[in-house]
């Protein structure tokens, strides 16, 4: 094993892919994940695995709780490729799958708790919206995880995910109102701790 | 500023993040998605038991029979007086009457008569062959003499007779003094007159010709002993016959009507009912597999390399800290061998063996010159023995066309080559390494073969194979699984006497 050891001289070591899925290798990966390539199935876990861990720490806010998730959204993804059409990304269709799967683990531990309540209107000033690029990426995620689960879900799918109110409506299963009133609460809350944080 | 103006920032901010990725997600997603199928172990047991029952039942049912229905036929046709092996009766001459020396046998047997204008002058001829109750005829019948042949032949109830008179069949005729006789047109052997050649076709019995004439020795199943200087026919038996001295089988006879062809053709398939059973050397080429199910696998049998963390020197004893989630490829082994049948129900092999066994695991391994860990890779393990197998073979039941028999022995392999494939990013990594120990193993089975052409057959050898010591050896489904379910399945060429 000491060759072993003298080859691993040349290698660096890396996790992260720097470049985005290419469309026509993500088709190969995918075929051939279809087909149970064990190594078609590392490359997409390797290619999306760190952004979908991101995207699993906003909705979940714990990370042992977005691991969880992470884990149960590939299971998920790799027995629902077959129903990939190939329209549209392949990144923004697994993405979707992420999302699912951590509504329906929220909505298991009751964590969302959405009620009708609009009394908490909130509106940016100009100052608060231009600090969130001083802050950086860090800091704004631990905000963002901080929220109540409530808010801190709205927001995503608002902000980031880009579902209407509406969608994020009938997804909840609550109002529009009251989709708009979490949206603003979370970013009155974001808005406070940035604040505190200058 | 507007709302949507924070919205934007943070989108920018958290859009394309990305997080670290801890290995225990890829296990757990792994271990939750199968990446390979693997035939279950109980599959393989089932087929290679279907497999070994239905050719079993094949040997009992298919088996050819012994041709024993046309011996039933000879004794019918030619009567109780038909040449009879052991006794080796010989046919008498008898003096010819005009008419004809009749070959009647019994009341079924085909008449033979000779044209009665062929010739006033009654030739020396022989009578009809043994097992004829017909007289030597006088020259000149005799009041109590039969009645001719056309009265007997009307007067027989046996459709050939009528077929033969209506179709007017040829009748056996003795030409006189020097000419040659024509002794066509009979079922029943005729003894031709001296110097001319008998015609013994016709029998279903061997024929004891005249002196200086060849026997017929067709048409029986039991070992007929030849008149001295001819050639004794030694089949019809399944078991060895010692022929007299000088002695040697006796070739089929060159006219024969087609029942005789037959039955020759039945008796010339009889001696190779003991082809399997020759002494002698055969060569066989075969492949074998093995099931690649690892089901139960514990966790307690992977082995787990130790690390040295912190610490940029060479590794010992392996770097790979495999983790459970592996598969394996099916084992494949092919051959030639070599078989010495040393007699009729023991015989030795040995050859030589090429196996190859592939696995692909998850490992975390340690780059010691950054001394970093890497986490969660797939490494491609590839195996290449040769082996040198020795067996005991044991008929328990052999028949010519199927041999069934139980084998027994072991063999001694030697890894050729041990070649990993780590797959890394920006570039996969090829590691070899060679063996320098020997894997035993020892095999037990019931297998067996079928004679598709003389000399040639077609065996499969099903059997369960024990390796030893497998905690020396690199890690594969052998070392996780040391008692494994085997078929072999080859070409033997019979080079035996």
């Amino acid at each position: 094993m000491k060759r072993f050891g003298a080859k691993l001289h040349l290698i660096t070591w890396t996790r992260e892919e720097d470049s985005p899925v290419a469309s026509s290798a993500s088709e190969r990966w995918v075929r051939q994940a279809i087909e149970g390539d064990r190594k078609a199935q590392k490359k997409i876990f390797d290619s999306l695995a760190p952004k979908m861990m991101a995207l699993c720490l906003r909705y979940m806010g714990s990370r042992e709780d977005a691991e969880d998730v992470l884990q149960e959204g590939f299971i998920n993804l790799f027995g629902k490729l077959d129903s990939y059409s190939g329209s549209g990304s392949f990144e923004g269709w697994a993405r979707k799958i992420f999302v699912n799967t951590a509504l329906m683990q929220l909505r298991k531990t009751d964590a969302l708790g959405l009620s009708d309540d609009i009394s908490e209107a909130h509106s940016l000033t100009s100052g608060e919206a231009s600090a969130v690029q001083q802050i950086g990426y860090k800091e704004l995620m631990r905000m963002v995880r901080a929220l109540p689960a409530d808010a801190r879900t709205v927001f995503n799918m608002y902000v980031l995910e880009g579902y209407s109110h509406k969608e994020i409506a009938q997804e909840l299963g609550c109002t529009e109102a009251t989709s708009r009133s979490k949206l603003n609460r979370a970013r009155a809350r974001l808005q406070e701790m940035i604040k505190q944080s200058e | 500023m507007k709302e949507t103006e924070f919205d934007i920032q943070a989108r920018n901010l958290l859009a394309d993040a990305r997080e670290k990725v801890p290995a225990r997600v890829w296990r757990n997603v792994s271990a939750a998605v199968s990446p390979r199928k693997a035939v279950p172990f109980w599959v393989w047991s089932l087929s290679a038991v279907a497999a070994a029952a239905a050719l079993a039942l094949g040997i009992f049912l298919f088996a050819p029979s012994r041709p024993d229905s046309n011996l039933d036929n000879i004794l019918v046709q030619a009567g109780s007086e038909a040449a009879v092996a052991s006794e080796g009766s010989v046919a008498s001459e008898a003096a010819v009457a005009s008419e004809a020396s009749v070959a009647s046998v019994a009341s079924e047997a085909p008449v033979v008569r000779a044209d009665a204008a062929a010739g006033s002058a009654a030739p020396a001829g022989s009578a009809a062959p043994a097992g004829s109750a017909a007289p030597a005829a006088s020259s000149a019948p005799a009041a109590d003499d039969p009645a001719p042949i056309e009265e007997q032949i009307a007067a027989s109830s046996h459709p050939r007779l009528a077929q033969a008179a209506a179709s007017g069949a040829k009748d056996p005729v003795f030409a006189p003094g020097s000419e040659k006789s024509d002794l066509s047109g009979a079922n029943t052997p005729v003894f031709a007159p001296a110097g001319e050649k008998s015609d013994l076709s016709g029998a279903k019995d061997p024929v004891f010709a005249p002196d200086s004439e060849k026997s017929d020795l067709s048409g029986a199943n039991t070992p007929v002993f030849a008149p001295a200087g001819e050639n004794s026919d030694l089949s019809g038996a399944n078991t060895p016959v010692f022929a007299p001295a000088e002695d040697v089988p006796a070739p089929a006879e060159e006219q024969v009507s087609e029942e005789d062809r037959e039955a020759l053709r039945m008796m010339e398939a009889a001696p190779q009912e003991n082809a399997g059973a020759k002494r002698g050397l055969s060569l066989s080429a075969s492949g074998r597999f093995q099931g690649n199910d690892r089901s139960p696998v514990k966790a307690s049998m992977v082995h787990r390399s130790p690390t040295v963390p912190g610490l940029p020197q060479p590794m010992e004893d392996g770097i790979f800290n495999e983790l459970p989630e592996v598969s394996f490829s099916l084992p494949l082994t092919a051959g030639i061998g070599i078989n010495y049948r040393f007699s009729q129900v023991f015989s030795l092999g040995t050859g030589l063996r090429y196996t190859y066994m592939a696995r692909t695991f998850v490992a975390d391994y340690r780059d010691i010159e950054n001394d970093v860990e890497v986490l969660s890779t797939d490494v491609d393990n590839h195996q290449h023995w040769l082996g040198l197998p020795l067996n005991a073979f044991f008929d328990i039941m052999n028949n010519g066309k199927w041999r069934v028999h139980m084998l027994a022995g072991g063999a001694a392999e030697f890894l050729v080559d041990n070649d990993f494939l780590v797959h890394n990013s920006p570039k996969d990594i090829h590691v070899h390494e060679s063996g320098s120990k020997i894997q035993w193993s020892a095999v037990a089975g019931v297998g067996m073969e079928y004679r598709v052409l003389p000399g040639i057959s077609i065996y499969l050898d099903p059997g369960i194979r024990y390796y030893f010591n497998t905690q020396d050896q690199p890690r594969s489904i052998r070392t996780l699984q040391p008692l494994r379910f085997e078929v072999e399945l080859g070409l033997r060429w019979n080079l035996g006497k």
